[in-house]
């Protein structure tokens, strides 16, 4: 997420929408696991294996039988050796979440995300006593200042623990 | 149980010992048996030049078959098989039509029938098929636009230390970038794998995952450590 990459979940207790990956594991499966190495090691060099023949040398059906290989290029988009700041727009009040995953909002203590610690959220007003959270470009809920919570997008206030 | 039981090979035993016997003539005999005179002395032909062998049936299959795939077409579809034994036709007959350009193939149907009559087919359970596919979420037009990560199912190595193997494909090109075997689904195993995928391929737009550990969590927007770095 902070490097730009955003998360694609699917549903749960679907992995038919993760389709083509899923199908890819079937493969896997009966080429690098049947029967499973002597250890770790031995295993991985099994799956190095199977990546090269996978990737080069094994024709795809969806691919008009190419080979993957055949029709992949890298990314432009470089890995940058430092995590870039999250930068929100001026009308954002900007707010760093503490160790413990909150915010101080009106001198009162607003819980955000564990997962957000350290680093910066935005808060887009956007009706009275109500703001967007943003953290970067992923919109994390909305704070109700009359319950000091915030709303997830299914509409629940309250959440279990991490 | 009816006790009068007879196969036409019974009968046709009874019909030649009758005939031996010479009692009847040929129209009397055939007539008994309910046969043409035509049939009667096909039989006797047979029986008189053949023996008691020629009684039996024949073989129904044609003398000639000018339209079977060359063996040296046989060998070559069998060959790739023996390499890749989980491929089927439709692999094969690419492969093999890469490496030999100028030979005519038979059709993916036959190649399935070869490799079913050399026994290099295991007999498939039958499955019962339910449900629906989901509707897919988004457009996947270029390399890297997606990429798909997800571990597959744990299973013990022969030391009997489970093996969670972490995978990565790019959704376009189904390429494989990272295959890799690890001892837990923890972030702080699955977060080197990521990194040094970013170093060599650069940045997806984004990560379609499963809402397993590590990739969601029960938090705000679903935000795990992983997915927030």
């Amino acid at each position: 997420m902070r490097l730009g990459v955003l998360p694609d979940l699917i549903e749960p207790g679907k992995p038919q929408q993760n389709g083509r990956h899923e199908r890819m594991h079937k493969t896997l499966k009966a080429e690098a696991t049947k029967p499973p190495a002597g250890n770790l090691q031995a295993q991985q060099r099994k799956f190095n294996r199977f990546r090269e023949e996978f990737n080069h040398e094994r024709p795809h059906e969806a691919l008009d039988q190419e080979t993957p290989a055949s029709l992949y290029t890298a990314s432009p988009r470089e890995m940058p050796n430092k995590l870039p700041p999250l930068e929100y727009p001026d009308r954002f009040e900007v707010r760093y979440v503490s160790t413990n995953g909150g915010i101080r909002w009106n001198s009162q203590w607003v819980n955000v995300s564990i997962v957000c610690a350290e680093e910066y959220v935005g808060l887009e007003e956007i009706d009275d006593g109500i703001w967007n959270v943003y953290f970067g470009p992923l919109k994390l809920g909305r704070l109700h200042e009359r319950h000091m919570r915030i709303e997830d997008e299914y509409g629940r206030l309250k959440r279990h623990k991490v | 149980m009816p006790w009068s039981q007879t196969s036409p090979m019974d009968q046709r035993t009874q019909f030649i010992a009758d005939y031996l016997r010479e009692t009847l003539n040929i129209t009397e005999l055939c007539d008994l048996y309910g046969v043409s005179r035509k049939t009667g002395y096909k039989w006797i032909d047979r029986y008189l030049h053949q023996g008691p062998a020629g009684l039996d049936e024949r073989s129904r299959r044609p003398w000639h078959s000018p339209n079977t795939t060359r063996p040296e077409i046989v060998e070559a579809l069998l060959a790739v098989r023996r390499r890749h034994p989980s491929w089927g036709g439709k692999k094969i007959l690419t492969i093999v039509h890469k490496r030999h350009p100028r030979w005519e193939l038979p059709g993916r149907s036959t190649v399935c029938e070869i490799l079913k009559r050399h026994g290099m087919v295991a007999k498939q359970r039958y499955k019962r098929r339910i449900g629906h596919p989901g509707k897919p979420t988004s457009s996947i037009l270029a390399p890297n636009d997606i990429w798909c990560a997800d571990f597959k199912g744990q299973f013990k190595t022969g030391d009997g230390i489970y093996c969670y193997p972490l995978t990565v494909t790019d959704g376009y090109s189904r390429y494989l970038l990272g295959c890799q075997g690890l001892l837990t689904t923890a972030v702080k195993e699955a977060k080197p794998v990521f990194t040094r995928l970013f170093k060599e391929f650069g940045l997806p737009k984004r990560i379609r995952t499963d809402n397993g550990v590590p990739f969601a969590t029960n938090t705000l927007a679903r935000l795990s450590s992983l997915s927030a770095w």
